[in-house]
């Protein structure tokens, strides 16, 4: 699964610190979502989306099964 | 509290508990160190709630439920192993299967024993090696923490955020 988390950071000129804080998890994680290292969950991924105030297919895309 | 603290407050509690251990050994008596065990086990966890800015997010738990899979297989594994030796060894007599009568050089004189001073197997396992066997659960517990360290810096780097910090600060 890609995400736009990055893109969505810069136009919203924030650190992965300061969207770590806001949707309530570590730095560390949001890194990983970044990197695609990482999954996150129904919940979180709603809660990232609802943050930058847009839908949830525009910041995560599904691009298939998992290898 | 802070981090480090906590830390400090833990390692001086496990040296009182070597100190609870080694008292327990002079005493004969395991009393101490299984009561101060739980203590230190109960302290830790209630300090732990304490400690300031720990967040535990979804991809921790996540470490934590994978490390924590691995490790309860090996755990499972080693101790099935060393249980399923030494229930044989426990029950070897009751199957009818004798030990060999242990020799020794000090003269049993209820039974009227001469050199090379023979008697017949303990009817029951000595107390000396069941702390045997407590000595090896012991070994196989330190080794499964290593298997949960090793695992869950297994997965905490296969779920990225260890070493590649790329984060541009403002």
């Amino acid at each position: 699964m890609k995400n736009t988390i990055k893109v969505h950071r810069a136009m919203h000129d924030m650190t992965q610190d300061q969207l770590a804080k806001a949707v309530g998890v570590t730095r560390q994680t949001i890194l990983a979502i970044e990197k695609g290292r990482y999954d996150p969950s129904l919940t979180l991924a709603f809660r990232i989306a609802r943050y930058f105030n847009v839908n949830i297919e525009e910041v995560f895309i599904w691009t298939g099964e998992e290898k | 509290m802070k981090k480090n603290t906590f830390y400090i407050f833990a390692g001086v509690s496990a040296l009182i508990l070597l100190l609870l251990f080694s008292l327990s050994i002079k005493l004969t008596n395991p009393v101490p160190v299984a009561a101060g065990f739980v203590c230190y086990v109960l302290l830790i966890l209630l300090l732990r709630r304490k400690i300031d800015g720990i967040i535990h997010d979804e991809r921790q738990t996540a470490i934590d439920m994978h490390a924590s899979a691995v490790t309860i297989r090996a755990a499972a594994v080693m101790f099935v192993t060393v249980n399923l030796g030494t229930a044989v060894y426990v029950f070897s007599e009751a199957l009818g299967f004798h030990r060999p009568p242990i020799e020794t050089t000090v003269p049993i004189q209820s039974l009227g024993a001469y050199p090379p001073f023979i008697h017949a197997p303990p009817a029951q396992i000595p107390t000396s090696d069941l702390g045997g066997f407590a000595v090896i659960q012991l070994i196989l517990l330190i080794a499964t923490l290593f298997i949960y360290a090793g695992a869950r810096t297994y997965f905490a780097h296969k779920f990225g955020g260890i070493g590649e910090d790329d984060e541009e600060y403002h």
